[in-house]
């Protein structure tokens, strides 16, 4: 005999029967509290360990466009300074004025002849504009012994290891030899006015920062730099900042530009796909586990309620109707969870990114271009993203349960 | 007509004696001549340094120089203004190099020996190096040759000490000057290192020297170098502090 | 009940086997919980064994190709070394070999001459570093180069070839076939060149390697460079149950009387190598604390969930004399053998997979294309068996789970007897 379909208020029954139990929907949601919290933290920490890792090397490497001599990169092996950009200041500059770059930092990079103490060395000059590279090369915070070299001085901020392959400390003096953009001889005597610590082998055993004027006049360089690093307001504009840099530069180095986007760098591209890859992995791995968890919880949950179940079969409700009950209830609960779970984890990442997250204290040196801070990134699409989730893991966990509560006899619910 | 036949007979035979004579020259005493030419006990020299670039630049110095005996060297850039007071000392194999904007004068050891004077072909280690032949190098001779006209004797040389840079050598020795018009630079395999030709020679009190070198490294294409001497001056006093690192850091 | 009851009436024994008879009881839960750890178990394994696969495979390809387990030099040469010199060198370096090899713990020892030198294809000059090593005797034994062969084949004992580094061989644009003349100074002080055709390409993953040196035969080196017998460095690699520490000083010993040498460990020789592993440790640590937590929830909401189902059960046992304490241990014990439960099945799913991850790898270049990131590890990613992480792990979530039980099992214990009897 078929009865005329009732119209069931399955909303207003799921949210109504997730009442009835606090305690349990409390368990339940805290399952996918713990969840959508966790997915909050881990994707926002992996994004700011990344973000740390590319912003390391667009500050010391690359910018977000690198502007170079036509062959310089492809002699890159002995930075020769003859195929520097005269004028390379004032391209700084104007290139600073461009539309959405942030700033625009020129920077010498040259192979020196380092001469202490009786001992000789070979080493890497790198000339920088002290007060802009505050923000970019951050020379200050690698800082371990005496003080950043002052603008106009000859002196210079030496590699720790360098340092000690030569015998001197702060205070002691150097020469410096270096070929010319003429190729011929240039040097300079400087001080040490201090040690620098990056926690890279490959720059503490052999950098030595100077002013930027003592290394242009050192390399017969006045008003040019090797390289000169575009930064754009929004990292993710580059693509349009690099087009209107190389109209900017057009005809300006004599022997033609050489103007990159940092993802041509192909080291750096390399790194950052792979951490795509990687983050989608961790992801997957992350949503599978909270999703387990929620499943177990769910299903221990639910099943507990058979005999509830079986009443409402009894009292003639239908199985696919007591399966969508069953599973918008789950629903209701995972996005309950959810919300919270994405609050709580939204939090900490939010308070977590302003304070960071300190591990120096935990590595001396590390060799890994990334400062020993991280910040997590916070992404609403994340904490938006991890409520759906769980609504949704908790949904498909429900049906399992749902549908067993659906076959069972309403005699056998009763009896159980 | 016998007479003549006789007299054109004897010519020929006193001519072919005459070479003979020549003929029985020993490599040891072409190289000793050689040395005896090339070497001298003071001079002063004012030169200019060419290196021709691969692209086509050309970069020029000029240099003003005092030499004392196969050890003793000095050198001082005049031109251009940015090379101009960058001098150098050898003493022997020891080579010191001081920079005017340095202010400090800088021992060259170690691999910047390899690298070229001035960016040039010739090299620190090179210029280090006692020049003498005679003591250096056991020599044959291979063959006469011509080189610009002249009538050369082509000397094959080799070391007599493992430590010589170049073990092995080839020179053209002007026959009548005792002047090398070229040479050729090998490494113990025989492989050829360096190229060099010298020309423009001048009678120079009582001896010939060139006044132009050309040299080239048979690696690379990079570079080549050409040296030429603008003024010489042999048996001038030159006196003994100019060949210190003092003289080298004070100035005069 | 024979022995004398303790901690509110339970002594441990039979607090896990009445754990064990309630997790039984309810099987279903006990295996959907179970099954919950042992996955999170399993891939924590898994991501365990994948860094320090990581670890191992970096150490290895730094033993493997560059500094061994341990080297010995003339003294004074390690702090030269960056000059190349070949004036202190280690002389009769057969013989030194051979004494080597006799140690208990050494497996192998090999000669190698490492000399400053140029390249040249006629056009440019680049200055580089050339490694001799020896084909006839402990070179594949010691170090593994052949395996970072990329093009054309390996050295080849009694001819005379180059084996470039990938980076060198890209700058002069050559393949194997080509030909390079080699120049360097002989040790007493002359030039030598020598024309070699190059017979294959190296990738080793390390920049220091690939775009800076090439390799020759020893023969080839010691003729070239004048080197009479001698040697820059022998390198020596440790049999695999030898202990480090033990063999180095065994080396340190046997070489005693010799006041010329001077042995090095391959920690020694790359420390920079290891500061990087540590950093590398931490930043991955706390993705392993995510899942940790993620996994030990599971075990939390089911012992929760037993304890809201059995109140009336607890009710009796209380009012049957059991305390609050026993209350408690009773729960933390289930959550405990849950936890222990769980880990089992994960450990065993994981080895399960950890057998051919560790024998094959995972091709990373399908992932990742070539790396370059100044880091010694290549392609293929290979986890790791290591029986103490793996113990670790396990130990570790039987912990957390007795200690995520601890709540509920606390609530559990607070209840009156009274009320409990009376719920439903």
């Amino acid at each position: 005999m078929s009865e005329p379909r009732r119209k069931v208020p399955f909303l207003r029954l799921a949210w109504r029967n997730a009442h009835r139990s606090v305690r349990r929907t409390a368990l339940t949601a805290s399952a996918v509290t713990v969840a959508a919290a966790a997915v909050v933290f881990g994707r926002g920490y992996m994004r700011g360990a990344l973000d740390n890792i590319s912003d390391t090397f667009w500050r010391t490497e690359t910018g977000h466009v690198r502007v170079r001599r036509e062959g310089f990169t492809a002699r890159e092996r002995s930075l020769p300074a003859y195929l520097s950009i005269p004028g390379a200041v004032d391209l700084a500059r104007d290139l600073a004025r461009l539309p959405g770059v942030r700033a625009a930092v020129p920077r010498i990079r040259s192979f020196a002849l380092v001469d202490g103490a009786g001992a000789n060395r070979g080493g890497v000059l790198l000339g920088l504009d002290l007060a802009l590279e505050t923000d970019f090369w951050r020379p200050q915070g690698m800082l371990v012994a005496g003080r950043l070299p002052a603008q106009g001085r000859a002196e210079a901020l030496v590699g720790e290891g360098i340092a000690r392959k030569l015998g001197v400390g702060v205070g002691d003096s150097l020469t410096l030899l270096v070929q010319t953009s003429y190729r011929s001889l240039g040097g300079l005597r400087v001080a040490v006015a201090g040690l620098a610590r990056s926690g890279m082998a490959f720059l503490d055993n052999a950098m030595l920062i100077v002013a930027l004027d003592q290394a242009q006049s050192m390399l017969d360089l006045e008003g040019g730099a090797t390289e000169v690093l575009v930064f754009a307001e929004d990292a993710d504009d580059t693509d349009v900042v690099l087009a209107r840099v190389q109209e900017a530069v057009r005809g300006r180095i004599p022997g033609g530009a050489e103007v990159r986007a940092w993802w041509a760098q192909s080291q750096l591209m390399r790194l950052l796909a792979s951490s795509d890859a990687m983050m989608a992995i961790v992801w997957g791995l992350l949503l599978l586990m909270a999703g387990l968890v929620v499943v177990n919880t769910m299903l221990m949950a639910v099943m507990e309620r058979t005999r509830e179940f079986g009443t409402q079969a009894a009292l003639g409700m239908r199985r696919a109707d007591l399966v969508r009950l069953v599973v918008e209830e789950g629903a209701v609960i995972g996005a309950l969870g959810g919300v919270v779970g994405a609050a709580i984890g939204s939090a900490i990442t939010l308070y977590l990114g302003v304070t960071g997250i300190d591990f120096s204290a935990y590595s001396r040196a590390m060799a890994l271009p990334f400062s020993p801070v991280v910040y997590p990134a916070w992404a609403w699409a994340d904490a938006l993203g991890s409520v759906a989730l769980g609504a949704l893991a908790a949904g498909l966990a429900a049906l399992v349960p749902g549908w067993r509560a659906a076959r069972l006899q309403p005699a056998e619910a009763l009896r159980t | 007509m016998t007479g003549t036949r006789t007299a054109v007979g004897l010519a020929v035979l006193a001519l072919a004696g005459a070479t003979a004579a020549v003929a029985q020259v020993t490599a040891r005493e072409v190289l000793e001549r050689l040395d005896a030419n090339m070497t001298i006990r003071t001079a002063r020299m004012r030169a200019e340094l060419v290196v021709h670039y691969r692209g086509g630049d050309d970069r020029t110095m000029t240099f003003e120089s005092w030499e004392r005996g196969t050890d003793q060297s000095f050198l001082e850039f005049t031109a251009p203004a940015r090379d101009a007071g960058s001098r150098f000392l050898r003493l022997g194999d020891a080579m010191w190099i001081y920079l005017p904007r340095v202010g400090k004068s800088v021992r060259i050891q170690g691999h910047m020996l390899r690298q070229g004077f001035m960016g040039s072909d010739f090299s620190y280690g090179d210029a280090s190096e006692n020049p003498s032949m005679v003591d250096g190098y056991d020599a044959v001779i291979e063959r006469r040759d011509t080189v610009d006209g002249r009538p050369t004797i082509v000397l094959s040389l080799t070391a007599r000490r493992p430590n010589l840079s170049y073990p092995r050598r080839r020179t053209w020795v002007d026959a009548e000057r005792w002047v090398p018009l070229r040479e050729e630079l090998f490494a113990a395999s025989g492989r050829l290192l360096k190229t060099i030709a010298l020309s423009d020679v001048r009678r120079l009190a009582d001896r010939w020297y060139p006044f132009r070198i050309e040299l080239d490294d048979a690696l690379q294409t990079e570079t080549t170098t050409t040296f030429r001497v603008l003024e010489m001056r042999l048996g001038v006093a030159v006196p003994a502090e100019v060949f210190t690192v003092r003289h080298l850091e004070g100035g005069r | 009940m024979a022995t004398e009851p303790r901690a509110g009436g339970l002594t441990a024994r039979l607090t896990l086997r009445l754990a064990w008879r309630n997790l039984r009881r309810n099987r279903r839960r006990t295996w959907i919980t179970a099954t919950t750890v042992a996955l999170a178990v399993m891939l924590l394994q898994l991501e365990v064994s994948t860094i320090i696969g990581i670890e191992r495979q970096s150490m290895d390809n730094l033993i493997s190709y560059q500094t061994g387990h341990a080297k010995v030099f003339a003294a004074g040469y390690f702090p030269e070394r960056d000059e190349l010199p070949l004036d202190r060198t280690v002389t009769d370096a057969a013989n030194l070999v051979r004494r080597l090899e006799a140690i208990p713990g050494v497996s192998a020892a090999a000669p190698r001459i490492v000399f400053a030198a140029q390249l040249s294809d006629g056009r440019d000059q680049v200055p580089c570093t050339g490694i001799g090593i020896d084909l006839e005797g402990g070179e594949t034994d010691v170090f593994r180069l052949p395996r970072a062969v990329t093009a054309g084949t390996f050295l080849t004992s009694g001819e005379p070839g180059l084996l470039v580094g990938s980076g060198l061989a890209e700058l002069f644009g050559v393949r194997p076939g080509s030909w390079l003349t080699v120049v360097a100074k002989t040790r007493p002080g002359a030039y030598e060149a020598l024309e070699l055709p190059v017979v294959g390409l190296v990738g080793t993953g390390n920049p220091d390697i690939d775009r800076s040196t090439f390799f020759v035969p020893l023969a080839t080196a010691s003729r070239m460079l004048a080197m009479n017998g001698g040697a820059t460095e022998i390198a020596v690699r440790f049999g695999p149950a030898a202990g480090e520490t033990a063999t180095l000083a065994r080396i340190r010993s046997t070489l005693a009387a010799e006041r010329g040498l001077e042995v090095l460990g391959w920690r020694d020789l790359e420390r920079d190598y290891l500061a990087m592993a540590t950093a590398e440790r931490i930043s991955n640590g706390i993705f392993l604390g995510i899942f940790v937590v993620l996994a030990v929830v599971g075990v939390a909401n089911t012992v929760m969930l037993a304890v809201f189902e059995r109140t009336r059960e607890i009710g009796m046992l209380m009012a049957l004399g059991l305390r609050g304490a026993g209350v408690r241990r009773i729960f933390v014990a289930e959550g405990a053998v849950l936890g222990f439960l769980g880990a089992a099945i994960g450990t065993a799913l994981a080895v399960g997979l950890m057998i051919p991850y560790s024998a094959y790898g995972l091709n990373l270049t399908a992932l990742y294309g070539e790396i370059d990131l100044g880091y010694p590890v290549k392609d293929r990613l290979y986890g790791a068996i290591d029986g103490t992480a793996l113990g670790v792990v396990w130990l570790l979530t039987v912990v957390l789970s007795a200690f995520a039980s601890f709540y509920p099992a606390m609530r559990a214990s607070r209840q009156r007897p009274a009320e409990a009897l009376r719920h439903v």
